[in-house]
C-alpha cells in the first residue's frame, strides 16, 4: 500500500501542470457567453455556460484518459524508464495500480477543475434540453468515471501493443476481430429474435436485456483489461515485448472465452421451447385439431416474448417469431378453417425496424418447417383473413390505407385488390366462402376491454366477388343494432353470424345483417357447432347453463345446467352429437364433461390441468406445458374461448 | 548465505542464447566485477539478478530471496545504479530522494545531500537537465542512501568522463571502507575496477569463462617474450598452452594463464611481465578459444 501511494503521488505530482491547463479551460465557459454574438438564439447564457462546461469536461477527460492511458506505463516502458521503479522495493502490482490510479485521479481532477467555475455560478443539469441518459448527476458521473477507467485501460493496452512492434500484433488483430465478430453476431442474433422488443405486458417491468448484456460485456472487458494490464507489468516488468505477450494472452484469453460463452448463450437464450416459458400470455387455438399459437415470456432471458406454434397432442413446437408486433395474437396469426395450415406475421429483420413477412406452416405435414412466403407488409394489417382452405390470404391495409388485397399464400401472387371509398377504423375481414370475401365495418371491442370508437350509424357489410374481373366491394347490408360489438363469429356455412355486444348476443344474417334471433343477454357467449347448431353459454342464478339451439336460433334443443360453475367453455365435438366442454370454478381445477346432445346426458371426464392465460388462478407456467392436459384459447375477433384438449 | 547466488542461469531470446548456465556466487563483503564484451550477456544477467527479467532456466537468489518471485522484498537491502540513468526526467535529485525515502526503512537523506554536494550536483535541477555524469552521480547517491547490504552497479561509468569516473570509484571505495557493503559491478572501466575488485568473472558469449579471485588471477597470468631465433624456446612455449600468442618484430609474445616461475626460469631466460586486468581481459576475450 505504501508503494502504491508513493507511485500514485509521484505520478500525479509529475503531471501537476495539467491542473493549470484544466483550470484555464474551466474559465472558457464563463467568458464565452459574455462575448457578443456567440449566444445561439433561444438559449440563455446559463445554457451556453452549462453546455460548454459539460462539453469541455467530457472532451478533455476523454482525451486525457486516452493520452495518459497510452503513455503512463507504455511510454515509460518504451523509453526504458520503468526500470527506475523496478530497481526499488516496489511490487509490480503497486507500480501498475499506482500509475493507473494516478491517471484516473488526474483525469477526474482535471474534469472537476473544468467544471468547477461554471458549477460555482450554477449549472443547468439539462443544458439545451439534453438529459444525460435520464440519470441523475451522481449516477452519470459514476458511469462516466467507469467509462474513463475503461478508456485508460484500453489506451494502455493499445499503446503497449503498438509500441512493442512485435509480430504478436497480428494475433491481437485476429483476436480483436474474433471477439468483435462474436459479440456482434450474438447481439444481432438476439435482436433479430426479438430479445428486448417491448411488448405491452412487459412494458416498464424489465430493462432491455441487450443493455444488460452490453453492460456485462463492458465490465468483462474492463476486468480483462485491468487483469491484462496488471499482469503485463507484474510479469513483463521492464521487457516491452515480453509484456506485450503477457498482455495479449491475458487479455484475449478471457475476452475470447467470454465472447464464446456469449455466442453460445445467445443460441441458448433464444433456443428454448414452450416448456421454457416463464408464463403463457396469449393462446390462440386452431378451429380444429390440437395446434395452438402461443406467446409468452422466456424464462431464459428477460424481456423476450417468444411465440410458438405448438401441437398439444404430439408436443411438437415450431418457433414462430410472433408476439413482438401486436398487443395480441389475433391480428398476427390465422389458422385455416380445417386446421391444416397456419399463417402468421413476423418481423423480417430487426423488430420494429423492418417489415412484416408472412410465414406459413402446413400443420398436417409431419416435420414441416415454417416457410417464408413472398407476402410482406410494412406493418400489421388492420385485418387478416385466411381462406377456409388456407391458400389465400386477404388483408385490409396498414394504418390509413383503405385497400384490400388478396394474395396466394403459396406463390405470393396478388389475386385481387379493391379500394374502399373511405378508410375503416376497425374492419373485420372474413372469407364467406371460397369465392367471396366479406368485410364487416365492425368496431370491435378488443380483448383488453377498450373500445376503438363508437359509431353513430349501423356498420356496413360489404362483399367482394373474387371471381369478378374488376372486383369491387358492394354494400350488402348493415349490422343492425349496437354500434359496438365484442365478438363476431361466422357460421361454418358462412350464412349467419353471431354478434355479441351491449345489446346482447344475436344471430344475424351474415350478408344482410338482418337480426334473425336474439340469443341471450350481453353476458352470453355463443358458438356454432359443426352442423350449424348454436351453443349459447349464459350466466344464470347460481351458475351457468348451456343451451343448444337450432341453426335459425329460434328453438331450443337441449339445455344443460351447471350450478356453481363460473364459466363453461367449448372444447370440441368428438362426434356430431357429442360435445366436450370444460367447466371452470374459482379455487377448483378444470372439469371436462362430455355432453350427449341427442339424449341430453352428461358425464364427467375428470379434472384436467389446463394452461389458461386468462384465468390466472388456474394458469400454469410454461414448464407445465408438457404435463398439461390442454390449453385455454381465446380469439379476440370472435371473443370466443375454446379449450384445446391434448387427447381424448 | 552469500548475497548473490546464481545457479545454471540461462536466458534465451528466441534462438539466441544470451546466458548459458551461468553459476556464480558473491560472498558477503566482497567486490565482484563481472566483465565481458558488449553483448556478452552482462545486462541480461543483471536484469535477472534484479528480478526485472525471468530467466529461461536456472535461478538467481538475491540476499537469500528468489530474485524473480521476491524481488521487492530483496530490493529493500539493495542499492542499484543502472546502466542508463532512468529516473523520471521532471524530478529533481531532492524530490527523488524524498520519493525513495518512503520505500526504504533506512534512508539517509542527509547523506544524499552531502554526496550531491560533494559531486557538485545541483539538488533542485530537473533530472533531465543534468549531464550524464551528474545523472550517474545522483543514481549513485540514491543507491547508497538506503545503507544497502548489496550494491549492484550496471556499468556505472558508461559515458562518464575521467573526473566523474574517478569520483564515482572514490565514493565506492569510501562506502566499502565505511560499511563493507557487498558490491556487484559490471563495467568496461577495467582500470578503475582493478583497484577495488576482490573477485572477477568474465562472460564470453553468454558463458562464464572465468570466475576467480583477483589476486590469483593476476598471479597466474603473465606475458612472456622470446626472441624468434630461439626456436626451441618457442616450441616449449607451446607446451605452456598460451592463451594468446603474437609475433612482434624479432620477438614472440605469449600470454599464459598457468604461470610457474620455476618452470620458466629453467627455460632460456624469457622476459616475463605481469599483466593488468585489462590485458588479461583482452587476452581472454580478444579472439580464439579461451583456456582459463
Amino acid at each position: 500500500m505504501k508503494g502504491f501511494v508513493a507511485v500514485l503521488e509521484r505520478e500525479v505530482f509529475d503531471r501537476r501542470l495539467l491542473a493549470l491547463v484544466a483550470f484555464i479551460l474551466g474559465l472558457v465557459p464563463l467568458a464565452l457567453p459574455l462575448m457578443p454574438g456567440l449566444l445561439p438564439g433561444g438559449f440563455s447564457a446559463e445554457d451556453l455556460r452549462s453546455g460548454l462546461a459539460i462539453g469541455l469536461t467530457l472532451l478533455l477527460t476523454a482525451l486525457l484518459a486516452l493520452f495518459l492511458g497510452g503513455s503512463i506505463i507504455a511510454g515509460d516502458l518504451a523509453e526504458r524508464r520503468l526500470g527506475f521503479y523496478f530497481a526499488r522495493p516496489l511490487s509490480g502490482a503497486a507500480i501498475w495500480a499506482g500509475k493507473i490510479a494516478a491517471a484516473l485521479v488526474l483525469v477526474l481532477g482535471c474534469g472537476i477543475l473544468v467544471l468547477a467555475p461554471a458549477a460555482l455560478l450554477g449549472i443547468d443539469s439539462n443544458p439545451f434540453g439534453i438529459q444525460a441518459m435520464g440519470l441523475g448527476w451522481a449516477a452519470s458521473a459514476l458511469l462516466w468515471s467507469v467509462g474513463l477507467l475503461g478508456l485508460i485501460l484500453a489506451a494502455h493496452a493499445a499503446s503497449l501493443i503498438v509500441r512493442s512492434r512485435s509480430p504478436w500484433l497480428l494475433l491481437d488483430l485476429v483476436a480483436l476481430g474474433t471477439v468483435a465478430g462474436l459479440y456482434w453476431s450474438s447481439l444481432r442474433r438476439l435482436t433479430l429474435a426479438g430479445v428486448g422488443a417491448l411488448t405491452p405486458w412487459m412494458a416498464g417491468t424489465v430493462s432491455d436485456p441487450r443493455q444488460d448484456i452490453a453492460a456485462g460485456c463492458f465490465l468483462v472487458a474492463l476486468a480483462a483489461l485491468a487483469l491484462a494490464g496488471a499482469l503485463q507489468v507484474v510479469r513483463g516488468r521492464t521487457d516491452l515485448r515480453r509484456g506485450h505477450r503477457v498482455l495479449s494472452l491475458s487479455l484475449w484469453g478471457p475476452l475470447i472465452a467470454a465472447a464464446v460463452v456469449l455466442f453460445g448463450l445467445s443460441f441458448w437464450w433464444i433456443g428454448g421451447g414452450p416448456g421454457d416459458l416463464r408464463n403463457v400470455d396469449e393462446v390462440l387455438g386452431a378451429p380444429q385439431g390440437t395446434w395452438v399459437a402461443l406467446v409468452g415470456s422466456s424464462s431464459r432471458i428477460s424481456r423476450y416474448p417468444q411465440g410458438f406454434l405448438y401441437d398439444l397432442r404430439s408436443g411438437r413446437s415450431v418457433p414462430a417469431g410472433f408476439g413482438t408486433g401486436s398487443i395480441e395474437l389475433g391480428p398476427q396469426v390465422r389458422f385455416s378453417a380445417d386446421g391444416r395450415r397456419a399463417v402468421w406475421l413476423a418481423y423480417d429483420g430487426v423488430p420494429f425496424n423492418s417489415p412484416f413477412a408472412v410465414f406459413r406452416l402446413d400443420l398436417d405435414r409431419p416435420g414441416a418447417r415454417p416457410v417464408r412466403t413472398l407476402i410482406s407488409y410494412p406493418g400489421i394489417p388492420r385485418s387478416l383473413a385466411l381462406s377456409p382452405d388456407g391458400r389465400r390470404l386477404a388483408d385490409y391495409g396498414y394504418y390509413a390505407q383503405s385497400r384490400v388485397t388478396v394474395s396466394d399464400v403459396d406463390t405470393g401472387r396478388l389475386l385481387a385488390a379493391a379500394e374502399l371509398p373511405t378508410a375503416l377504423e376497425r374492419p373485420h375481414l372474413v372469407f364467406a366462402d371460397a369465392g367471396h370475401l366479406r368485410l364487416y365495418e365492425a368496431s370491435l371491442y378488443d380483448v383488453r376491454g377498450f373500445s376503438t370508437g363508437e359509431r353513430q350509424a349501423d356498420p356496413e357489410i360489404l362483399e367482394l366477388d373474387l371471381a369478378s374481373h374488376a372486383p369491387r366491394f358492394e354494400v350488402t347490408g348493415h349490422l343492425q343494432g349496437s354500434p359496438g360489438f365484442n365478438g363476431l363469429s361466422l357460421s361454418p356455412a358462412g350464412d349467419r353470424v353471431l354478434l355479441g355486444g351491449h345489446e346482447g348476443l344475436r344471430l344475424s344474417d351474415a350478408r344482410t345483417g338482418e337480426v334473425l334471433a336474439p340469443l341471450g343477454d350481453r353476458k352470453s357467449m355463443g358458438s356454432f357447432l359443426a352442423d350449424g347448431r348454436i351453443a349459447v353459454m349464459s350466466p344464470v342464478a347460481g351458475g351457468r347453463e348451456l343451451r343448444i339451439l337450432t341453426p335459425d336460433g329460434r328453438a331450443e334443443l337441449r339445455r344443460f345446467p351447471f350450478p356453481g360453475v363460473g364459466a363453461v367453455v367449448m372444447a370440441d365435438q368428438p362426434e356430431a352429437n357429442l360435445l366436450r366442454v370444460a367447466l371452470w370454478s374459482p379455487r377448483s381445477p378444470w372439469e371436462v364433461r362430455l355432453l350427449d346432445l341427442a339424449s341430453g346426458g352428461s358425464r364427467s371426464l375428470g379434472f384436467r390441468k389446463l394452461v389458461s392465460p386468462w384465468r390466472k388462478r388456474n394458469s400454469s407456467p410454461g414448464s407445465m406445458l408438457a404435463r398439461a392436459d390442454g390449453m385455454l384459447s381465446f380469439d379476440p375477433a370472435s371473443f370466443r374461448e375454446r379449450v384445446v384438449l391434448k387427447g381424448p | 548465505m552469500n548475497p548473490i547466488a546464481l545457479q545454471d542461469l540461462t536466458v534465451r531470446y528466441g534462438r539466441r542464447l544470451a546466458l548459458d548456465q551461468v553459476t556464480l556466487e558473491v560472498p558477503e563483503g566482497s567486490v565482484y566485477a563481472l566483465l565481458g564484451r558488449n553483448g556478452a550477456g552482462k545486462s541480461s544477467l543483471v536484469r535477472c539478478l534484479l528480478g526485472e527479467q525471468k530467466a529461461t532456466a536456472g535461478r538467481a537468489r538475491l540476499l537469500g530471496h528468489d530474485a524473480w518471485r521476491e524481488r521487492a522484498r530483496a530490493l529493500v537491502e539493495v542499492g542499484v545504479v543502472p546502466e542508463e540513468p532512468n529516473a523520471p526526467p521532471g524530478m529533481t535529485a531532492r524530490q527523488l530522494s524524498r520519493f525513495c525515502s518512503r520505500l526504504y526503512p533506512r534512508w539517509d537523506a542527509a547523506g544524499v545531500e552531502a554526496r550531491l554536494e560533494r559531486f557538485g550536483v545541483p539538488p533542485d535541477t530537473a533530472f533531465a537537465k543534468l549531464s550524464k555524469g551528474q545523472k550517474g552521480q545522483v543514481s549513485m547517491a540514491l543507491a547508497l542512501a538506503s545503507s544497502p547490504r548489496l550494491l549492484v552497479l550496471d556499468d556505472p561509468t558508461l559515458g562518464l568522463d575521467a573526473v566523474a569516473r574517478k569520483a564515482l570509484f572514490e565514493e565506492l571505495i569510501g562506502e566499502l571502507a565505511d560499511r563493507g557493503t557487498t558490491v556487484f559491478i559490471t563495467t568496461h572501466d577495467l582500470a578503475g575496477v582493478e583497484r577495488i575488485a576482490d573477485r572477477v568473472g568474465i562472460l564470453r558469449a553468454g558463458r562464464l569463462v572465468l570466475d576467480e579471485e583477483m589476486e590469483t588471477l593476476k598471479h597466474r597470468f603473465r606475458r612472456i617474450s622470446f626472441p624468434r631465433s630461439q626456436a626451441a624456446a618457442v616450441a616449449r612455449l607451446q607446451a605452456l598452452a598460451p592463451v594468446a600468442v603474437a609475433s612482434r618484430g624479432w620477438e614472440v609474445e605469449a600470454v599464459i594463464s598457468n604461470y610457474d616461475e620455476e618452470r620458466l626460469q629453467a627455460a632460456d631466460d624469457p622476459e616475463v611481465t605481469a599483466l593488468t586486468l585489462e590485458e588479461i581481459f583482452i587476452a581472454l576475450t580478444g579472439a580464439g578459444e579461451v583456456v582459463p
